[in-house]
């Protein structure tokens, strides 16, 4: 039993339903917090960002094809399970060919 | 979104959408988490308590990279902030919500279903809560789906699953990308990030580029909009 990766879930489930919850029942007549909603976008977008450069274990040619298509796809679609699939689909058929 | 119109081609098209979304992104999840060495019974943990795409995501990311948990918990208090003007937004286009809605609707409340919630108003509270309950089982459907068909998957499918992380994080990224603002901030972000791999930094240096990220696409959004003026 690894004791500390149970209570990091606990600490995240916590927050995430706190973080849904509590507000919505403080602040029940907010009006939308543009701004504010505006900045969490940015930090989002920040956060994947380096995430995405953080995982990325080898960049060749195939790769980078790979993503690229898979980018396209995530534009077009913004489906994050089809934008997986087609770059393992990229890749698989560029390693085959 | 797609709509018909008519009440039913509308809970219809909404769980289509949602199936859409959520079953593949579940099984990603739940296949690039168990190809990460990631024990099942904390994958399915993570869908079925924590339920945020992005937060999990995050959690694959940091795993990956070496588990900061104070990095993570703040990411993911950072990454969910989002959630906190969801509720209220939905309260302002609908005046019957009672604190029995809250309890159920507010737990499961993501992107998704704050979308469909206040892109079809003509949906009744009682579909809210059931879409809401439907999205989560999708989820965690997903999830439990991914786990299992990486274990039957061939050899030369876990080779190239190295690609699925990078790919997960560019399909949440693109699709929040809407401006110049987003864009620097994403480069921003990423290049100091790439520097720190470089360079070998610790894992809990992410989260130095995720903060300088979104203070640089502030600014640049203050500057733009003083010269705009």
């Amino acid at each position: 039993m690894n004791y500390t990766l149970i209570y990091l879930l606990a600490a995240l489930a916590l927050l995430s339903v706190l973080q849904r919850v509590i507000p919505w029942l403080f602040y029940k007549r907010l009006k939308s917090g543009n701004s504010l909603e505006k900045t969490f976008d940015l930090f989002a977008i920040s956060a994947f960002s380096a995430l995405l450069v953080y995982n990325v274990q080898s960049l060749n040619f195939i790769t980078l094809i790979s993503l690229a298509v898979a980018l396209v796809v995530a534009m077009k679609f913004h489906n994050m399970g089809l934008t997986v699939l087609v770059a393992l689909a990229v890749l698989s058929i560029s390693l085959i060919v | 979104m797609p709509y018909l119109g008519g009440r039913r081609s509308t809970i219809l098209n909404t769980l289509l959408i949602i199936s859409a979304g959520y079953l593949p992104s579940g099984i990603a999840f739940g296949s690039i988490s168990t190809a990460l060495r990631i024990p099942g019974i904390y994958t399915i943990s993570l869908s079925f308590f924590v339920y945020s795409g992005a937060v999990q995501s995050a959690f694959l990311g940091y795993w990956a990279a070496g588990i900061d948990p104070l990095s993570l918990i703040l990411t993911a208090f950072l990454l969910n902030l989002r959630h906190t003007f969801y509720g209220a937004h939905i309260e302002t286009l609908r005046g019957d919500i009672r604190l029995r809605d809250i309890g159920i609707i507010g737990p499961l409340l993501t992107d998704e279903v704050y979308a469909i919630a206040v892109s079809y108003q003509s949906l009744s509270l009682p579909n809210l809560h059931g879409l809401s309950i439907y999205a989560y089982f999708n989820w965690i459907a997903g999830t439990a789906i991914g786990i299992i068909a990486i274990y039957y998957a061939p050899s030369a499918v876990l080779n190239i699953l190295f690609l699925a992380l990078p790919a997960l994080f560019l399909g949440l990224l693109a699709p929040r990308i809407r401006n110049g603002f987003g864009l620097v901030t994403a480069l921003t972000s990423g290049v100091i990030a790439l520097a720190g791999r470089l360079l070998g930094l610790a894992p809990y240096f992410l989260i130095v580029p995720i903060l300088i990220g979104v203070m640089t696409g502030l600014t640049a959004g203050k500057i733009s909009r003083r010269w705009s003026k």
